[in-house]
């Protein structure tokens, strides 16, 4: 046989090879177009519906995007070849493992991003409440895929990590929209505690920023060492509160002052003896 | 023209003839073909029928048996039952592309490694959830009861999987992951209903004893809030201080009315002892003066 019939041969038995693995090469090919579109809008959607949520970063709804068309496409090109009678158990066992060492390297920052969607779930905060998480306080400026951003009143960008954030006590002082403001004020055990809290209570009155109801409080709550404490309590608008709680304490005064109630230094009582009265010498 | 169901493809050829041959012949394979594959297709898409069917079902029955359930949060039992769904859902899907004659196994292969991974990218956070669920099950607090957790007291306000929220008296809403709830102590100031409220009060050593202590229970007797049972009003010397002698009062209210009954009768008390002559003093210090002669 010369090399031209050979190559004849083959050429002639091409059409009948292409036949052979024409319904496998054609359910092949369906799946991917048909699964890849039925991916890209599956994906589309899931960036749609993030986008929805509240809270949802742009960032974080891009990446859940992204997920979705990776595990999708996955799937697809896997279904596809497949269907051509390829084997694919060494592929998925190499794809499997490769998976698992990026598991491993990735963990902290997967983690982060794993504590990102919890957050974005459950939603403890919200971009513009003020919060204290870690021990940092702040408003919330962004809920990113790694880390959590909080702007202080001073104006200094604090950068959390997420999972930092999902592992510690998170206390959220706006998420009730009013909060209750307390002050400690002093008063001498010689003066009125009526007229005191009279006093304390007027002041309160004339601020509108202060909610009537629940109406302002102040008690009495502890006797201390050179004064009696009278606490206030007052409600209002959480971005108020810090507000009221630096215009309080000078009104106060004044109040305490014009009702005669003093604001007393601490006391020690001193006993003076001669030390010939002093027992052991 | 060759038998169209013969097994063997007839030889081609390039004439008129023989391509119509072939193209009668394997357009008789794909038919064929299709007559086979039929079954297969009707069998997979009646199982993705009645399995998304019966996936909507078990979810619908597993979550009404949630909600009529009282030990069970609400939330969480939602969130139970969509797992349970989709897991049953991702199964049928699976089934129906096996029936196709799609290897499933390498599928399977990759998505236990996709497991694993997402395993070890929650890692931190599954602990919160086994420990939620341990608190959902072991019901240390309730929905509204008043409790300490790690460090911070509130009114329970949610239980989900991964935190507790509390609300701080002072309206401030506090996030406490399960994890740090378990591994620290609780304190469940409501679930025993009854509170006791303890009040140091200092008296002046000169000051009659007996006199102080009638003052105080009187006092906290006419409290309206402050209940009999199960004790009366206590109240005895429980401390010689440095500058006082300090008389403890113990009453039990309802828990709701701790704060307010507390902060009432450390004022009236105050006000009875001015009118009663009994003195709350000052710190003391005793200082000897030496007289030198110049």
């Amino acid at each position: 046989m010369t090399i031209s019939t050979a190559v004849v041969e083959q050429v002639r038995q091409f059409p009948n090879l292409l036949i052979e693995w024409a319904p496998g090469l054609a359910l092949a090919i369906f799946i991917l177009l048909f699964g890849q579109f039925i991916v890209r809008r599956l994906s589309r959607a899931s960036i749609a519906a993030s986008r929805r949520i509240p809270n949802f970063d742009e960032t974080l709804a891009r990446f859940v995007g992204f997920i979705v068309m990776m595990t999708g496409m996955g799937i697809v090109i896997v279904s596809s070849l497949s269907a051509m009678h390829i084997n694919l158990a060494f592929l998925a066992t190499v794809v499997a493992s490769l998976l698992i060492a990026l598991g491993f390297a990735l963990q902290s920052s997967l983690g982060d991003v794993a504590s990102g969607l919890i957050i974005t779930a459950l939603r403890p905060y919200r971009i513009g409440d003020e919060v204290e998480i870690n021990g940092q306080q702040g408003v919330v400026a962004e809920i990113g895929l790694f880390a959590t951003h909080l702007v202080t009143r001073d104006n200094t960008d604090i950068i959390i990590s997420n999972s930092d954030t999902i592992s510690n006590t998170i206390r959220n002082y706006s998420a009730f929209g009013d909060r209750r403001l307390e002050i400690d004020f002093r008063i001498s055990y010689d003066s009125s505690i009526a007229d005191a809290i009279e006093a304390i209570l007027s002041v309160t009155r004339d601020d509108p920023r202060v909610r009537s109801d629940p109406a302002p409080w102040a008690k009495v709550t502890a006797l201390g060492d050179s004064a009696v404490f009278i606490q206030l309590r007052v409600w209002c608008h959480w971005d108020d509160y810090r507000k009221i709680a630096m215009d309080l304490p000078a009104k106060v005064k004044a109040a305490l002052d014009a009702a005669g109630a003093e604001i007393p230094y601490d006391y020690v009582v001193t006993h003076l003896r001669s030390e010939k009265e002093k027992v052991h010498g | 023209m060759a038998e169209p169901t013969a097994n063997e493809p007839p030889p081609f050829e390039l004439t008129a003839e023989g391509i119509s041959e072939t193209v009668t012949y394997y357009s008789t394979v794909v038919v064929e073909n299709f007559v086979q594959f039929a079954p297969k297709l009707l069998a997979a898409g009646l199982v993705l029928w009645v399995g998304a069917w019966l996936s909507g079902r078990i979810h619908k029955a597993v979550y009404e048996s949630v909600i009529k359930s009282d030990r069970i949060d609400t939330t969480l039992g939602a969130f139970f039952a969509k797992v349970v769904r989709y897991i049953l859902l991702a199964g049928v899907v699976l089934l129906a592309v096996s029936i196709l004659g799609v290897q499933v196994a390498s599928i399977f292969v990759l998505l236990s490694a996709m497991t694993l991974a997402i395993g070890l990218a929650l890692q931190g956070s599954l602990g919160n959830v086994a420990a939620g669920l341990i608190i959902i099950v072991l019901r240390p607090y309730r929905i509204g009861d008043y409790v300490e957790l790690s460090g911070e007291e509130g009114i329970v306000e949610e239980i989900n999987l991964f935190t507790t929220s509390l609300r701080r008296l002072d309206n401030v809403k506090v996030i406490v992951s399960n994890g740090d709830v378990r591994s620290s102590t609780i304190r469940n100031y409501s679930s025993l209903g009854l509170r006791r409220i303890d009040i140091d009060f200092g008296i002046d050593y000169g000051d009659d004893i007996s006199k102080a202590q009638e003052i105080i229970l009187k006092t906290a007797s006419a409290h309206k809030d402050v209940l009999s049972d199960p004790e009366p009003p206590w109240a005895k010397v429980a401390l010689l201080n440095s500058s006082s002698v300090d008389i403890q009062l113990r009453v039990w209210v309802r828990w709701q009315d701790y704060w307010e009954t507390r902060f009432d009768l450390i004022r009236s008390v105050k006000e009875a002892f001015d009118e009663g002559g009994i003195t709350i003093p000052y710190p003391q210090a005793v200082e000897y003066v030496r007289h030198v002669q110049d």
